[in-house]
């Protein structure tokens, strides 16, 4: 009986991954758990074993292609029987709306009571979400995996320039739907004398650490800077993007639970991250699933960043190099050490006032850091 | 904690109990003067005499009719079935007497009667000695039922039995006697009846069992821990009265659970545990509440075709793989 | 060998007092049968009409400690160890006062505070229990002794022969006394066994046996008083055979196709228990002393339906508890059971 490969979930947030190279050729025999093929996902790559052993099939899906997470990309067929069928893309196409036909067929959801649930509790439409269950039935993975926007089954629905390697696409696909945004900004130079001689007096945090605290610590009060553009509801746990880069481009590592942790531990989290993220060992479940990002270009002593949301994030703060600057301080003229901080939001989700309140509110916990401690 | 085998752990108990309240005294069949066939009761005759620890003859109505009119009484017998395929002996003394007599005389009276029953496929001992016929008691109002899973449930649910105002059958299986295991210090441990244990918890898939099985079940998830699989074992120790709010709770933290015991499937205490889950636990399985038990045959006497007819860790192991997997 | 006792001394203090008993039961008895005809009664339920010097001269022996384990025919045996007219009637009209509650029944009355173990509905269902009773007197080192009325059907029974031979075997102060009226139901003794004296069984296994006239209640009383002594004494079990008749059919609304009425009629006409005892005491009991027991019997009767039908019956929300100890404790697993049971199936209004 023939198996169908399908795309992993490999990890928590993973909803969709792109096919970097197959490891065997149509025809081969493989053994159950032997490696099979590498799939690349937001910028990590993993390696995928065979699910059972067989006779790869002739038509597998294309290297650079995307698959959603449970797509089928190939198949394996008893040895001796016949190599089986694997979709060629437009069969794909005709595998999605089968597999919909399943979960969804004759009038009837078939669902288990847990997704339906957890489906109703996050207001997602059970009616578009496809089943990667037995018969087609939806289970609480489909929930998880679920995003408003479906990632489109066609292999190479989107054409990419020739020379971009699978971590590129990644990128190129996110920024093409980011494009279509309308979004926002609002812009501050926040102070921070007292902010600069508290990290040198204590020297277990830096900037970026004192920016996701702070932001953490904030989003719990303004709640509409962490909505989910998926379920139009604010993200419930606070984990915090920082955008990293690395020598094979940008990643963006998440300190989950940002509002529990210390100023010492955020630090110590960011080091971490950073660390796994240089070393390109960085897991599955460190990227994606943030409420909230932020972009630090101080490090490449460059004063304004102006970034893009990171969807479904709705909001992003950069933040750029300290500087010196002349400051008006009651009628005196003084030098100031200054931050300038600019907050990028989407405006289907979030409001100018709003937006300019939590600024407001960061530039003043730069100034007085006290207040938040 | 002390460590003793699941034998040393009941004579331990009936020592205890026998010591505490002199009305508690203990007859079967070849007990006394053989000290029980698993050695289970060795000593007792010398600590406290033939008059309290008696042989019968082979008279099972006798000896559980007995048992409940000295319970009716002021006494707090324990009586030994010797195999618990011989309560059917004994049919009407346990569910015509023992079960209703306190409901059916309008509470004038308790039956504190413990009955202990060795049970389970052991060594090739044939179908008329290798049942497990809990789900019959479970059936019938008025009777508790227990079954210890280790040392530990042997000591503190025995004493719990004898203890208990109730008719409370105690079901030992016959492989666990040698087993060792640990046993709290404290002079006065009893276990609830009642309540469940939770021997390992895992959010991935719950596996309730009791009795032999439990030990069979953590060995499963072992199994299912090299593939990824992290597994909650629920030890009901009690199947009357239930647990029902343990179930209930390792269903709402893994969505997905397996029912296993040695019982025959068909008609036993896991399908009593299935409708409730099913009923009370709706909304929170993420698939299809899967049972195991023996097969639907009496149990037979060449070694391998005994082994074969009922769940041990692979099976075990292998539904709730497949059930995690969302291949069923 | 079982031995025949004929003839025993007469007293006149106890033979008013065997009257009383009997009269009593009498009395009981026919009254039980007209409201269970008249329908106050649900159920089955069982008359000793004819065999009241059975209940009578056993019970006259024991003490209220004493233990006793009847039939589904235990009125009599009830009354006669000291249950009241109220509390029985009460039952049998299914109300909460009467002694279990309204759920045993005609079959099922029980009376502890006076050591009655309780009717059985099972043929037999009350040897393990006497058997039982009397191993516990001998365990507390008390000098109680148990005793077990059955018919002639529980004798074919397997618990029958286990519990005589553990009683043989283990020196029980038991004493086993048959009732037997040579009817089990629809099949009389000469079609369900080969011998004429059921107390022969107790010769196989070792237990003493007398077989007495089960219409004389003095002959009963003093079978009783050997054997209670025999037992109180460490002398182990004893078997009585009560030779009597079931006057009335098995059970009320009997149609009775296994015999004739007239071997009825002439059976009452020769041994009413009631008029022997009567004729016994000759002219030391006058017809006007005779009738006041009588009346006595009436009028306690009477109050005892009156009782009955004032009390308020049982609530079907009470059927739910009472089957375990701690079942009406609010956290006791057995009352959160109880709880659920009745709730799914009791309306709420």
């Amino acid at each position: 009986m023939a198996v169908e490969i399908t795309m992993p979930k490999l990890g928590l947030t993973m909803e969709s991954g792109t096919i970097a190279r197959w490891l065997k050729a149509p025809g081969d025999v493989v053994r159950a758990g032997e490696p099979l093929l590498e799939v690349s996902t937001d910028k990590i790559n993993y390696e995928v074993p065979a699910p059972a052993s067989g006779t790869l099939g002739e038509t597998l899906a294309r290297e650079g292609d995307e698959f959603a997470c449970g797509a089928v990309i190939g198949t394996l067929a008893d040895t001796g029987e016949p190599a089986g069928i694997a979709p060629a893309p437009a069969a794909a196409a005709a595998g999605a709306a089968l597999r919909h036909e399943r979960s969804h067929g004759n009038g009837r959801t078939v669902a288990s009571p847990a997704a339906r649930r957890l489906a109703r509790e996050r207001g997602l439409p059970l009616a578009e979400i496809v089943g990667t269950g037995p018969r087609g039935r939806i289970t609480l993975s489909d929930i998880h995996a679920y995003r408003s926007a479906p990632m489109p089954q066609i292999p190479g629905g989107m054409n990419y320039p020739p020379s971009l390697d699978p971590a590129r696409r990644a990128i190129y696909r996110k920024m093409t739907e980011v494009a279509a945004l309308p979004l926002a900004q609002v812009e501050t130079i926040a102070r921070v004398d007292a902010l600069g001689r508290l990290i040198a007096k204590r020297s277990d945090f830096g900037w970026t650490a004192f920016a996701v605290y702070a932001c953490a610590r904030l989003l719990r009060d303004h709640p509409a800077l962490r909505t989910d553009a998926r379920t139009g509801a604010p993200f419930e746990r606070i984990g915090i993007g920082v955008a990293a880069d690395t020598p094979q481009g940008l990643i963006v590592p998440v300190v989950r639970d940002a509002d529990t942790l210390s100023l010492a531990q955020t630090q110590a989290e960011i080091v971490r991250l950073a660390g796994l993220a240089r070393a390109g060992t960085i897991g599955g479940n460190d990227v994606g699933g943030a409420a909230f990002s932020i972009s630090n270009v101080g490090p490449q002593g460059v004063d304004r960043v102006a970034p893009l949301v990171d969807p479904p994030q709705t909001a992003i703060l950069g933040i750029g190099a300290v500087r010196s600057r002349p400051w008006i301080d009651g009628d005196a003229l003084v030098a100031a050490r200054t931050l300038t901080c600019v907050l990028t939001f989407d405006h289907r989700f979030v409001d100018g006032a709003p937006a300019a309140r939590f600024l407001a509110a960061f530039a003043a916990a730069c100034d007085e850091p006290g207040g938040l401690l | 904690m002390r460590t003793m085998t699941f034998s040393e752990a009941t004579l331990e108990a009936m020592q205890e109990e026998m010591r505490r309240d002199p009305t508690v005294f203990l007859m079967g069949e070849d007990i006394a003067k053989q000290g029980g066939i698993f050695g289970q009761f060795k000593g007792l005759p010398q600590e406290f005499g033939f008059d309290r620890v008696r042989d019968t003859p082979i008279s099972e109505a006798a000896l559980v009719g007995a048992g409940v009119g000295a319970a009716l009484t002021g006494c707090r017998p324990v009586v030994d079935m010797h195999f618990a395929d011989f309560i059917t002996c004994s049919m009407d003394e346990v569910v015509n007497q023992a079960a209703k007599l306190r409901y059916m005389f309008g509470e004038q009276c308790v039956v504190p009667m413990t009955l202990r029953a060795p049970d389970g496929i052991s060594k090739s001992a044939g179908s008329q000695h290798s049942q497990s016929l809990e789900a019959w008691f479970v059936h019938t109002p008025g009777l508790e039922v227990v079954i210890p899973a280790d040392a530990e449930d042997a000591k503190g649910l025995l004493k719990a039995a004898i203890r208990s105002d109730n008719p409370t059958l105690y079901f030992e299986h016959k492989m666990l006697f040698p087993q060792k295991g640990s046993i709290p210090d404290d002079a006065d441990f009893v276990i609830p009846i009642g309540k469940a244990k939770t021997m390992r918890e895992g959010a991935d898939v719950a596996i309730i069992t009791y009795g032999i099985t439990v030990g069979r079940a953590l060995e499963a998830a072992a199994q299912l821990e090299t593939d990824g699989i992290d597994a909650t074992v629920i030890n009901l120790r009690s199947v009357w009265p239930l647990d029902y709010d343990a179930i209930a709770d390792a269903v709402a933290r893994t969505h997905r659970v397996v029912i296993a015991h040695e019982a025959v499937r068909v008609g036993g205490v896991g399908g009593e545990i299935a409708a409730f889950i099913a009923e009370a636990c709706f909304d929170d399985l993420d698939g299809p509440v899967v049972r195991l038990g023996a097969s639907h045959n009496p149990v037979p006497f060449t070694p391998t075709l005994q082994e074969a007819v009922y769940p041990k860790a692979p099976a075990i192991a292998n539904a709730a793989r497949r059930l995690v997997r969302r291949e069923i | 060998m079982a031995h025949v006792l004929t003839s025993p001394p007469v007293s006149h203090d106890a033979g008013l007092a065997h009257l009383r008993t009997m009269i009593r039961i009498r009395v009981l008895e026919e009254g039980i049968e007209r409201h269970f005809l008249a329908g106050d009664i649900p159920g089955f339920a069982h008359l000793s009409i004819g065999q009241e010097a059975v209940a009578s001269g056993v019970c006259s022996q024991l003490r209220t400690d004493d233990y006793i384990a009847s039939t589904h025919r235990g009125h009599g045996h009830a009354l006669a160890k000291g249950t009241s007219m109220r509390s029985m009637m009460a039952e049998l009209f299914g109300r909460e006062s009467g002694m279990c509650r309204g759920k045993g029944g005609s079959m099922h009355i029980a009376d502890f505070s006076v050591g009655m173990l309780g009717a059985n509905g099972v043929v037999a269902g009350g040897f393990g229990l006497v058997a039982g009773a009397a191993l516990s007197a001998v365990q507390r080192k008390t000098d109680q002794v148990a005793v077990c009325f059955f018919g002639d059907g529980a004798t074919n029974r397997g618990p029958f022969h286990e519990n005589l031979n553990l009683a043989a075997v283990w020196n029980l102060p038991a004493i086993f006394v048959l009732e037997n009226n040579q009817y089990a139901s629809t099949t009389s003794t000469a079609e369900t066994m080969k011998i004429k004296d059921v107390a022969i069984r107790a010769d196989g296994y070792g237990i003493p046996a007398t077989i007495v006239d089960g219409f004389d209640a003095f002959a009963v009383a003093d079978a009783l008083r050997e054997a209670v002594a025999r037992a109180r004494g460490g002398g182990g079990p004893t078997f009585v055979e009560c030779k009597t008749y079931r006057v009335r059919g098995h059970y009320i609304g009997d149609p009775e196709r296994y015999r004739t009425k007239d071997e009825v009629a002439e059976v009452m006409r020769v041994d009413d228990p009631i008029v022997r005892t009567q004729l016994l005491l000759g002219d030391a009991l006058s017809p006007a002393a005779f009738e006041q027991i009588w009346q006595a019997a009436r009028d306690e009767f009477a109050d005892a339906v009156a009782f009955a039908q004032a009390s308020p019956p049982a609530l079907p929300d009470d059927a739910f508890f009472g089957a375990y100890a701690g079942d009406r404790e609010a956290g006791n697993p057995h009352h959160t059971s109880a709880e659920r049971e009745r709730d799914a199936l009791l309306e709420r209004p």
